[in-house]
């Protein structure tokens, strides 16, 4: 097996990853990144592709900007950073690695997860027909492409990434029919957001004044409750939701799309830190199970850190910091920075941290999934998109005595699937802790098993790393 | 012709290349995925799944769902959302768990 050693090694790219790159990196760390994507930047701060040419940047929204800044600085202190590979297994010092037909092993002192997240799948009829995306995906598609994935578009979900998305397909050209919004804050909610930070503010009174101008109706407490199709959507079956998110029955409103959007928030990727073995918790504010960690971001695995939407779901503004200081407490536990100097410069990212903590109570109060989330599905809906496992399987198996999520793999192998249970997953938490009659937070995550992504057996046979 | 869904105004793709899908030659360009190309014109149909037989496109978009995965040049379950497209590029619709 071809291995190679760094003091820090970092899974992914993103705000996180970076952030705590440059501070471990101006700290004398031997530091590299390890990322899947083919360009650094994650998700949010996504940039086209090397071969295309931007000539009007400022068209590329405001996170991208934000994530210019970022990326000039990895530049500037050449930092090293492995696109295109896929982290497959790992334990508390080693990562191991694959791109195309190849693999090798890492080996670290210590270990960053900042993996990121992913939008929360809610299944719901129709919701695997060819035209019902992510928000997430479509955005991406559309930054980084620049294509548009559909002409006559239906946003539905809660959460900022859906405003946001709406004024930018609108912006693209696309007809953008209405952005369905679970959640209906309340006036003292309103008020308590108008205390957070001034650029997150801003952001928020930016995208709503815009959709307005653009008269895109924004519609609070509806919801999709239907895709419908043949082969492909061609119209939305809409109604109104309670205060629980769950339908009124007599509301409901046929629309006409070629294109859904669904985005319900993001829940984070931590596949890799359950492997290794790290404590989790379940925190339905954070996106589900998350690692649990300390002050300065290191998991209940000594020299195993966790930063980014990857530890909780928290937004990019949070993930800088938590990279920050994950970055410093790894050169402080790699003796290169003292208590002082690891004081002195964790003090400006902590308290920033706590301020944007407060403020993110308040989103999460908002748009944390509430009780009728998962009442769309019906019987025949299909939960487990790898393996075509439905609700009514699963209902069916737990009738049968099943009362964890491992119990249900047998006959229906749910989990079992290409995406390693990353879709399903989520909703199986929930799905099994309501047909149980226990909490979500009783009811244990599939176990991941490596790869924890497919790989090439070939990649196996071929054990070097590439140049 | 399905009128692509590419947006121009203020970039300049890389270099137009062509690609086969199922037998059939399309035009994309250099960075792009080969998914962003296929839903660029409207071929929203990237496989069909192995127990109803029903027809799956892009859904996550970033390569944690494994939706997308098609034949391309030869090789099974490729997600298309992750692989840049390449001039000669085979890509085949894939049926079930592929070939």
């Amino acid at each position: 097996m071809t291995t190679r050693h760094v003091e820090l090694a970092i899974v992914g790219a993103g705000p996180a990853g970076l952030s705590a790159a440059l501070q471990a990196k101006a700290a004398g760390v031997n530091v590299v990144v390890i990322d899947e994507n083919e360009r650094p930047g994650g998700q949010i701060f996504r940039q086209p592709p090397a071969a295309f040419q931007i000539a009007d940047k400022n068209r590329l929204g405001r996170d991208f900007a934000r994530g210019r800044k970022l990326l000039d600085a990895v530049r500037e202190a050449e930092i090293c950073i492995e696109s295109g590979i896929t982290v497959w297994n790992a334990t508390s010092s080693t990562l191991s690695c694959c791109r195309t037909d190849r693999s090798w092993d890492i080996t670290s002192d210590a270990i960053l997860l900042a993996t990121g997240a992913y939008d929360r799948p809610v299944p719901l009829p129709g919701w695997t027909l060819p035209g019902v995306f992510t928000s997430g995906g479509v955005q991406t598609m559309l930054k980084s492409q620049r294509v548009l994935a559909g002409r006559r578009i239906l946003l539905a979900g809660t959460g900022p990434l859906n405003l946001v998305l709406a004024n930018q397909l609108a912006e693209a050209g696309a007809t953008v029919v209405a952005v369905l919004e679970l959640a209906r804050p309340r006036l003292h909610e309103l008020a308590a957001l108008a205390l957070g930070p001034w650029e997150l503010l801003s952001d928020g009174i930016g995208y709503v004044t815009n959709l307005v101008r653009r008269n895109i109706p924004l519609m609070r407490g509806w919801t999709l409750i239907e895709a419908r199709g043949s082969d492909h959507v061609e119209s939305a079956v809409i109604g109104r939701v309670d205060r629980d998110w769950r339908s009124i029955k007599g509301t409901e409103r046929v629309i006409e799309v070629d294109t859904i959007c669904l985005g319900y928030g993001l829940v984070p990727s931590t596949e890799l830190s359950r492997l290794i073995g790290c404590d989790h918790r379940y925190d339905a504010q954070l996106g589900g199970w998350v690692p649990t960690h300390d002050d300065y971001m290191e998991s209940s695995i000594p020299s195993v850190f966790v930063a980014g939407d990857g530890s909780g779901v928290a937004g990019s503004l949070v993930a800088i910091e938590e990279g920050r200081i994950a970055g410093l407490r790894a050169a402080w536990r790699l003796r290169k920075i003292d208590d002082v100097a690891f004081r002195r410069l964790t003090a400006a990212p902590l308290k920033r941290l706590r301020q944007l903590n407060r403020f993110r109570a308040v989103l999460d109060g908002l748009s944390a999934p509430r009780a009728g989330l998962f009442e769309r599905m019906t019987d025949d809906t299909v939960i487990c998109r790898c393996e075509e496992a439905s609700l009514g399987d699963c209902r069916q198996a737990v009738e049968r005595g099943a009362v964890s999520l491992t119990e249900l793999k047998p006959g229906l192998r749910v989990g079992m699937g290409m995406c390693q249970a990353r879709i399903c997953g989520p909703t199986l938490v929930e799905v099994v802790a309501r047909l149980t009659g226990r909490t979500p937070s009783s009811i244990m995550p599939f176990t991941p098993r490596p790869p924890v992504k497919p790989i090439p057996l070939a990649a196996l046979l071929k054990q070097e790393p590439v140049e | 012709m399905t009128i692509s869904t590419r947006i121009d105004r203020g970039i300049q793709r890389g270099q137009q290349i062509r690609i086969t899908v199922d037998g059939e030659s399309i035009v994309a360009y250099e960075g792009e995925t080969v998914a962003a190309a296929l839903i660029a014109i409207d071929r929203r149909i990237l496989r069909y799944t192995t127990k109803r037989n029903e027809p799956r496109s892009l859904y996550c978009g970033i390569g944690v769902c494994q939706e997308c995965r098609m034949i391309i040049d030869g090789v099974s379950n490729t997600r298309a959302c992750m692989t840049p497209v390449r001039a000669g590029m085979i890509v085949k619709t894939q049926q079930g768990i592929g070939e």
